[in-house]
């Protein structure tokens, strides 16, 4: 309602002092706009310097640094060192990594790893690698620069379940991702290995749910492949699994007795199950040494048979010190231990195969299977000598007496047995568990002698209750 | 330049008002700001209120915003697990490097140069106004009606981002997220085009006038 002068284009509408409400929006857009700033400055977390030996897969600006395969940051430049040579990698992480980054935190980058044992870091082959971040100790001193690893750490630090150690001669065909089974069911995992001064250490990991499974007596064997146990009119293949015939894997029984194994236990890794039959200082058995004039074709692996049974193993051959003869370590299962006397004969039950056709009663006298196989028999006179301290050594008597054959000493490892007498016996080996004694003649094994030791009493028991 | 000004009588000069809806003069005297046209409704005024005002407030938003717009990422595009976020100015420099010059040419013009042409061209129409500036009325007003004319186009961007946000969801395969930028930048488009609309280019020839 103005009459200002019309050429005076300063109309009171335009130009009044008074603040309009349409301030508000550019408030609200700078207070936005700073706001975004600050909360970008505030959430700029620390910026690391890596050192690779290989910058395979890495780009600038696209690569995470990612800590258990969340994102906590991104790859910001690479460049190359070449007094090393290294390649020098410039991470920005999110705050949150800021008191992570202690001594003894480590980075490497993961990559498509695809091999028989299953694939690992799939999302990489299309994603790209990422740089793995795992934090190391709390009270560690801060740092900002890293030497990357070339490989992923054997276990991640703390992670769930039991990691153990096993002891190998060698690797065999375990790697990263091979299976650890119990009972034939997957418990874990192989995590990785590196050499020592005597052989090989496997780590390993055993899942949360299972690691009661591991005793301090467990006993772990390498069951990549088949088992061939070739008899007489039977051949016995057994495979852990098909996956285990693949890949290769580990397997182990804890036999009862022993207590929940400690993190970080160690074990040794039995090349395979007859071996580990044969290992003395896992299973518990008679370590009995015998001496003869040559080997003869035993070698480790093959049984100690007692009345045909196999009682146990041969665990090792060597020449003795003085070059002489030839030493053979048997290692007789404990639930027969106590056949061995200190007046029991051995023979190298294989040894008279050559007198097969000519002395047919031979043949049947020893077992078509220790003939075909190879192995060490024994026996033990009717009036049985006193019991035989570990690693005592016997003379490998150089011809079979028939006269052996026919010895019926009385060894009670026992009670006397009221299953039935055609009660299976258990797979050998199998729970630590012994076998029932066979009744091949009742009448004259009907008197106590050598009372059970306790152990043994258990075991028995256990296995009655087992088979009712 | 006074030429083109002294040759035409202006509505102001004759004491008339133009209704903004049907063009219908009022005269000055009879009619209270804000008061409806006798003839369509519309609000009569001599000269849009607060015009400048307003210009100057939308044009500081929008000059706030092109600042976060630039630097926070516009599209996050997540592939395979693995997001991937990309700037205005990083996506114009990834189609650079893939030689896709028309299209990088076309984002680079309607995102980075149209924005800021529209902040700087306006600032400077609203400067000139303050300073009641003779220089060039004419093209000024040919700025205005560039800037007013050519705003539209910066949303090109915005729909590029809302329809693949909207079309590409393919799971864990490819998703498209729009970023911070993407609705910084929406604001700075937004902004200038009101408030290209809401300055006044009649206020660049009053000061034309009162030399008169």
């Amino acid at each position: 309602m103005t009459e200002s002068d019309p050429g005076h284009g300063s109309e009171p509408e335009v130009r009044q002092g008074r603040l309009s409400l349409i301030w508000l929006i550019p408030l609200v857009a700078v207070g936005l706009a700073v706001y975004l700033g600050i909360r970008t400055q505030a959430e700029k977390g620390p910026t690391i310097t890596l050192y690779f030996a290989t910058g395979a897969g890495l780009e600038e600006g696209k690569t995470q640094v990612r800590f258990k395969s969340v994102p906590i940051g991104v790859v910001d430049d690479i460049s190359i060192r070449m007094e090393k040579p290294q390649i020098v990698v410039r991470c920005a992480l999110d705050k949150g990594a800021e008191g992570h980054l202690k001594e003894g935190s480590q980075f490497w980058v993961v990559r498509p790893r695809i091999g028989f044992g299953g694939v690992s870091g799939l999302g990489t082959l299309v994603s790209g690698a990422f740089i793995a971040f795992e934090a190391g100790p709390e009270d560690g001193k801060s740092l900002r620069e890293f030497t990357g690893l070339k490989a992923p750490p054997i276990s991640e630090p703390e992670g769930p379940g039991l990691k153990i150690m096993l002891h190998a001669p060698e690797l065999g065909s375990l790697g990263p991702g091979t299976p650890i089974h119990f009972r034939q069911i997957r418990v874990g995992t192989i995590e990785g290995h590196e050499l020592s001064d005597d052989g090989v250490e496997v780590h390993a990991l055993i899942d949360p749910d299972y690691v009661k499974r591991v005793r301090t007596n467990s006993r772990f064997w390498n069951s990549g492949g088949l088992d061939v146990q070739a008899g007489f009119g039977k051949i016995d293949v057994r495979a852990e699994s098909l996956e285990a015939l693949v890949t290769g894997g580990v397997s182990f029984d804890s036999p009862s007795g022993g207590k929940p194994a400690d993190q970080g236990a160690r074990f040794l890794l039995q090349p395979g199950r007859a071996e580990l039959e044969a290992a003395p200082w896992l299973y518990g058995g008679l370590h009995v040494v015998v001496e003869g004039p040559q080997l003869g074709g035993l070698k480790r692996g093959d049984f100690v048979y007692y009345r045909e049974e196999r009682v146990g193993a041969v665990v090792s051959q060597a020449l003795s010190t003085d070059s002489r003869s030839v030493r053979v370590h048997l290692n007789i299962r404990s639930p027969y231990a106590t056949l061995v006397r200190d007046n029991s004969v051995f023979w190298n039950a294989s040894g008279i195969s050559a007198d097969m056709g000519l002395r047919g009663i031979h043949v049947h006298a020893e077992s078509l299977e220790a003939l075909m196989a190879g192995g060490i028999a024994f026996a033990t006179p009717n009036k049985p000598g006193a019991r035989v301290k570990p690693g005592s050594v016997f003379r490998l008597q150089p011809e079979l007496d028939d006269k052996w054959l026919k010895w019926k000493p009385l060894i009670w490892r026992g009670p006397p047995e009221k299953a039935p007498a055609d009660a299976k016996p258990e797979q050998e080996g199998e729970h630590g568990i012994g076998r029932f004694f066979h009744h091949d003649d009742k009448s004259e094994e009907k008197t106590a002698d050598d009372g059970p030791t306790p152990e043994e009493h258990e075991k028995h028991g256990f296995f009655h209750r087992f088979h009712r | 330049m006074s030429a083109a000004a002294t040759a035409t009588t202006t509505a102001a000069a004759a004491g008339l008002v133009r209704c903004p809806g049907c063009e219908k003069l009022h005269p000055r005297a009879q009619v209270a700001p804000g008061a409806p046209c006798g003839r369509c409704g519309a609000a009569l005024h001599h000269r849009s209120p607060g015009s400048l005002q307003r210009t100057w407030a939308l044009v500081i938003a929008a000059a706030a915003l092109y600042l976060p717009a630039n630097v926070f990422p516009v599209m996050v595009i997540e592939q395979f697990g693995k997001a991937e976020a990309d700037t205005i100015l990083s996506g114009i420099e990834a189609l650079f490097a893939a030689r896709w010059y028309p299209i990088a040419l076309v984002i680079l013009f309607a995102s980075i140069l149209v924005p800021m042409l529209k902040l700087v061209g306006l600032s400077g129409l609203l400067l000139a106004v303050h300073w009641r500036s003779h220089w060039n009325p004419r093209q000024r007003t040919v700025l205005y009606r560039v800037i007013e004319a050519v705003g539209r186009w910066s949303m090109l961007d915005m729909f590029t981002t809302s329809l693949l946000v909207a079309l590409v969801h393919l799971g864990g395969v490819m998703t498209i997220e729009p970023g911070l930028g993407a609705t910084c930048f929406a604001g700075v488009v937004i902004l200038t085009m009101f408030a290209a609309q809401s300055f006044d280019p009649r206020l660049i020839w009053d000061a034309m006038e009162e030399e008169r």
